[in-house]
């Protein structure tokens, strides 16, 4: 499925043609290859796009295990549509956030590897603004053969990871103890 | 007694509704589009010829309507539904399989009387952030179980994944726990807990994870580049993949000769529309599947079920 994705972005990209839905990539449409700061947004906004579809289906299926009672009983009460969200819906889904949280910060230092790599191509212009431990541990190897080195980035990598998901895990069961991972 | 008519009533719609109608739908209308706009171009470039593609760029309507691409992929039509019958297969049995041992191994880890479930989760989650690598993973496949040119190679890598059972375990735990105790007042067994109480309640969950699972065993091509030689096991992706290649192969060795009148059939030989045709074909049925699985998202399953 990312290659339905890929191929739109990537030829576009490459060969500058216009953008025809997207206002935004449209206005900066001159700045993508000229000012490379703006690649994070970019790779951000697409990484967002990408995880729409499973992102949904996961809240949705949270969202319809809530008790329905529960909404009457809040409507009785004197509460709006906008209060039932917040006061109902948000809190009662709380478990299944802080979950998807949870995965979401180990996959901080692993970035999108396919992604990024294919989105960046050869433009050595943006190395500097794009490059992940991922992608540059891959480009390292190719480049320079040397295995040790891109080893002990990948080492280098899991640990750092680990770190972050012990010390979130940490905070997270200092909230509520039920919501931890482990 | 004289049938009394129940007379509908029809309730006005508040003003915070209506303005949380504006919003939803303005909102989920663009999320919508946004996310079927690059799968009208694919399906139009699939439809469109070479030249035009390569001249103009895509465009949300075929351009220079051809099939070019589509006989490309169908020359041979026995592979591509060889390749079908085979990720069908390895979809259906994968996801029944699967499905099971994660539920299974769900509902354990979130009873709350498991002394042990604590350890368990976190054996179960290091595995994702620290891997071995390939190569031990290569030679216990290949080695050690010896699966090399066999259907389990595709099939066992995918049956269990972290994620899901995350997802299931975070489901499971939200289950009001004096339905587990009435069960076990009443002398149910573990098992039967399991089967008659806790999966009828979990639909929504059990939808998305079997979703998942099956979009997984749907969209490998990894398994089957490491594992299988024969050519009468490819799954639909890796045979999407060996014909891109081929095609770019076919090209490079076009370009090279020196022949003048192969740079001719060259320009015509479709390759951006051939990914797209492909593209097409390989998510074709797929797409299918999430209205198939929408008819067990069903709201307030537990209403009632706990008193007071």
């Amino acid at each position: 499925m990312h290659i339905i994705i890929y191929t739109q972005i990537d030829f576009r990209i490459n060969t500058g043609f216009e953008a025809i839905f997207c206002l935004f990539e449209y206005i900066l449409y001159d700045f993508k290859d000229t000012t490379p700061k703006v690649w994070p947004w970019i790779l951000a906004f697409f990484n967002v796009w990408k995880g729409i579809g499973y992102g949904s289906v996961m809240y949705l299926a949270a969202i319809m295990g809530i008790d329905t009672s529960l909404y009457e009983a809040a409507a009785i009460d004197g509460a709006n549509v906008f209060q039932r969200i917040f006061k109902v819906t948000i809190p009662m889904i709380m478990p299944t956030t802080i979950i998807l949280l949870l995965l979401s910060v180990g996959g901080i230092f692993k970035g999108n590897f396919d992604m990024f790599y294919n989105l960046v191509g050869n433009n050595g212009l943006l190395y500097n603004y794009t490059d992940v431990i991922d992608t540059l541990m891959f480009r390292a190897l190719i480049s320079s053969n040397d295995f040790g080195m891109s080893a002990a980035m990948g080492f280098y990598q899991s640990v750092l990871c680990f770190i972050t998901i012990v010390i979130v895990n940490k905070l997270v069961g200092m909230y509520d103890k039920d919501y931890s991972l482990f | 007694m004289p049938q009394k008519t129940v007379q509908k009533q029809k309730i006005k719609k508040g003003g915070d509704q209506i303005a949380l109608d504006i919003i939803a739908y303005t909102f989920c209308g663009l999320v919508a589009l946004m996310c079927f706009i690059p799968f009208l171009m694919i399906l139009s470039g699939s439809f469109s010829s070479e030249e035009a593609i390569t001249a103009n760029g895509f465009s949300l309507f075929p351009q220079d309507f051809s099939l070019d691409a589509y006989k490309t992929v169908f020359k041979e039509p026995i592979v591509v539904i060889r390749a079908y019958a085979t990720t069908i297969g390895l979809t259906f049995a994968g996801t029944a399989i699967g499905l099971f041992v994660q539920t299974m191994t769900a509902y354990v880890l979130s009873r709350r009387d498991f002394e042990w479930r604590n350890g368990f989760s976190f054996f179960f989650y290091f595995t994702t952030l620290f891997s071995g690598g390939l190569v031990p993973y290569y030679v216990l496949i290949t080695q050690t179980l010896n699966l090399r040119n066999n259907y389990l190679a595709l099939l066992l890598p995918l049956v269990f994944s972290v994620y899901n059972l995350l997802v299931m375990k975070s489901y499971i735990t939200a289950l009001p726990e004096s339905l587990i105790d009435a069960a076990k007042i009443d002398g149910c067994g573990e098992f039967m807990t399991l089967i008659r109480i806790v999966m009828p309640l979990i639909k929504p969950a059990l939808a998305t994870v079997g979703l998942f699972i099956a979009l997984a065993y749907w969209n490998d091509w990894y398994n089957a580049m490491l594992y299988v030689n024969d050519e009468k096991m490819y799954p639909l992706q890796y045979f999407l993949y060996q014909q891109v290649n081929n095609i770019e192969a076919y090209k490079k060795l076009l370009s090279n000769a020196t022949i003048s009148s192969s740079v001719v059939s060259s320009m015509s030989l479709p390759t951006q529309t051939l990914k797209m045709a492909l593209t097409i074909v390989v998510t074709g049925p797929i797409v299918l599947a999430y209205p198939i699985v929408q008819k067990y998202f069903v709201q307030g399953i537990t209403i009632g079920a706990v008193k007071g």
